[in-house]
């Protein structure tokens, strides 16, 4: 009996004394995360986009901001989200800013994988179009896909979708096979005028395509690899990987096609548990800003969803959607659907290339 | 008594560290692997909804076919290459022997992505074979070497040759060559010599090659990628997808529990003619 009473008076004590330590220990805490040394991890892209964000976002930001910043590489633009989720479910997330492809951000949300963020601790979004900010982040790095032909081999530029079935470029054309959802809507585009639905028609289109398509590929540097040897004359790209090859003198180009053309954008997301999700924000709100914004346009071609970026008229070309009308005009695809319909449309997909 | 027993303990003992490795990396994994498999959608109710699914939406077993058959086309490439080259390296010389090793396990210390980019260039529209062949005017059009079920062949026999060539080569050198000279001075032709005799005794070896071929084959995911240009579609690739954009990871487990059963059973099968080799040689002597 005594026992209990000095073991719960013990704790008791216990208690009241970090109860009394904790205004002491609070402002260290504050300070201590606001103070240089203080680290914030993001994932970044890998290859040249990587690259060009690490110089012109990241890098200017841990300066500007006297912190350092850690990276982590992603594969492509794939983050690992079986990786996420876990980390984020057992409450430590490895980084406080994540780039997501739409559908990984479709899948966080409903995993409740974020934070909300508050527009008021991101000024920079007073400058971006309102339809470019998500609850849980900015959309950024805007890339357009549309069709890169061979110049050397195809002397009539392309000018739809449609001319990807033209029997002459029979064996010389290929589909992303990563992004076959958005492959699928391509096809019903040029068969039904709209992206949707995906049904029997659509693979019936698609069988039509067939004996034109050399092969699938999964990665943009593969992409890069088959037009460079010749192998694929004309396939469905994002610009960003166009342009930088013609500037190395690679017989390429690329068109936005008169059917419509795809932008999709990378919301900068922080995870819930991100250890510095202060720093986070005022990463992101820096990412936001013009300078980073347009350097990423001047360098690689990704429009900005920032009003006040402004584009030479060589580099508004690149960009494609270099205006809130251009940005308009891309078609509308509804991500919640797509996720929903991934495994059918996935099955769909296999059978039809066994067939 | 007491001193024997604790000394088969200590034997015993030896086992510890491994036990504990495989526990910790691989059995605990599985078991977690097994209890994902067995959920409908993540957190949702136990249910064998997955393993099902494998054999009735259409698609998986299809593919899984198509894997099985890849991985014995491999098989048999690794086999008809391999096993010549075994021979040969048995009767060559320490330096040619060396050297054919050599040849034979580079692949392996090479990243697949260089070593599937090299096959690129060799057997692409635009690439060396074609290229070569269509100047010595032996076709008009370029030969579809890539991005096919022959593409995909040829890159992983690259590799997994050394898988069957080392435990054939080890099975032909345990041979005593007076068995040879034996069955040949009691009249057996050369070929009467190898086909009753040497091959018959490199059984062991060619078993544990082409097992191990097949079963490393089952997992290829890379080279059907590049090589196969997605259109040779194999189990693994099935399964990235689902835990890559689908995000059904208890599907993937399943699917992956699915492969490792079917693994087992190969590898069932595998020693169980081994022993009865081994038993039918025991009976012979």
């Amino acid at each position: 009996m005594t026992d209990q009473v000095r073991i719960s008076r013990r704790a008791a004590l216990r208690g009241l004394g970090a109860l009394a330590a904790a205004p002491l220990a609070a402002p260290a805490v504050i300070t201590r995360s606001l103070a240089a040394g203080e680290t914030l991890v993001v994932y970044n892209f890998d290859g040249l986009l990587g690259k060009v964000i690490k110089d012109h976002w990241i890098d200017p930001f841990a300066q500007k901001a006297g912190v350092k910043v850690e990276v982590l590489t992603m594969q492509g633009s794939s983050p690992p989200m079986a990786k996420i989720k876990a980390q984020v479910d057992a409450g430590r997330p490895d980084a406080d800013v994540i780039p997501m492809q739409m559908t990984d951000y479709v899948f966080g949300v409903r995993n409740n994988l974020f934070q909300t963020i508050d527009a008021k601790d991101i000024p920079e979004y007073a400058n971006l179009y309102p339809s470019y900010i998500t609850p849980h982040g900015p959309k950024l790095v805007l890339w357009s896909y549309g069709l890169a032909y061979n110049t050397d081999k195809i002397k009539t530029a392309p000018t739809k979708w449609a001319d990807l079935w033209d029997p002459q470029y029979k064996g010389k054309a290929a589909l992303n096979e990563a992004l076959f959802d958005q492959a699928l809507e391509m096809v019903n585009l040029v068969a039904k005028g709209k992206p949707l639905p995906v049904d029997d028609e659509t693979f019936a289109y698609l069988t039509k395509l067939r004996p034109n398509l050399a092969t699938l590929w999964t990665t943009g540097a593969q992409a890069e690899q088959l037009i460079r040897s010749g192998e694929v004359w004309i396939m469905p790209v994002w610009n960003g990987r166009v342009y930088p090859l013609k500037d190395q003198g690679v017989p390429i180009d690329f068109v936005s096609p008169q059917e419509g053309f795809f932008t999709r954008a990378d919301p900068f997301c922080i995870p819930r548990g991100a250890r510095n999700p202060d720093l986070a924000k005022a990463f992101i709100d820096f990412s936001c800003t013009v300078a980073p914004q347009q350097a990423l346009a001047e360098k690689l071609f990704y429009a900005s969803p920032n009003k006040k970026v402004v584009y030479s008229p060589e580099i508004a070309k690149r960009v494609v959607v270099s205006t809130p009308e251009e940005l308009a005009r891309a078609v509308p695809e509804n991500y919640e659907l797509i996720v929903d319909n991934l495994p059918d449309w996935r099955r769909r997909w296999d059978a039809w290339k066994q067939s | 008594m007491a001193l024997r027993a604790g000394r088969r303990l200590s034997w015993w003992g030896l086992l510890v560290p491994t036990v504990l490795l495989y526990a910790l990396i691989f059995f605990v994994p599985l078991g977690v692997l097994v209890g994902e498999s067995l959920r409908a959608g993540s957190d949702g109710p136990l249910s064998g909804v997955n393993y099902s699914a494998f054999f009735s939406d259409g698609v998986t077993l299809g593919i899984f076919l198509r894997t099985v058959r890849l991985s014995l086309l491999i098989t048999l490439a690794c086999v008809l290459l391999g096993y010549p080259l075994a021979l040969f390296m048995r009767r060559a010389g320490p330096a040619l022997r060396l050297v054919a090793l050599a040849v034979v396990v580079s692949p392996l210390l090479t990243s697949v992505v260089v070593r599937n980019v090299a096959w690129l260039l060799v057997l692409g529209r635009e690439g060396m074979v074609n290229t070569l062949l269509r100047q010595a005017g032996l076709i008009d059009a370029p030969l579809p070497l890539l991005y096919n079920t022959f593409g995909v062949v040829v890159g992983v026999t690259h590799v997994y040759l050394a898988f069957l060539v080392m435990p054939v080569f080890s099975s032909l050198l345990s041979i005593d060559p007076s068995l040879e000279d034996a069955a040949a001075s009691l009249g057996a032709s050369r070929t009467t010599v190898f086909w009753r005799v040497t091959l018959p005794l490199s059984f062991p070896g060619l078993i544990a090659g082409t097992t191990l071929v097949f079963v490393l084959s089952m997992g290829v995911y890379l080279t059907p990628v590049i090589m196969g240009g997605s259109f040779v579609t194999t189990l693994p690739m099935v399964m990235t997808d689902l835990v890559r954009n689908q995000f059904d990871w208890p599907r993937a487990a399943a699917f992956a529990i699915v492969l490792l059963a079917f693994i087992a059973l190969v590898l069932g099968l595998s020693s169980r003619a081994e022993r009865r080799i081994e038993r039918m040689r025991g009976e012979g002597m």
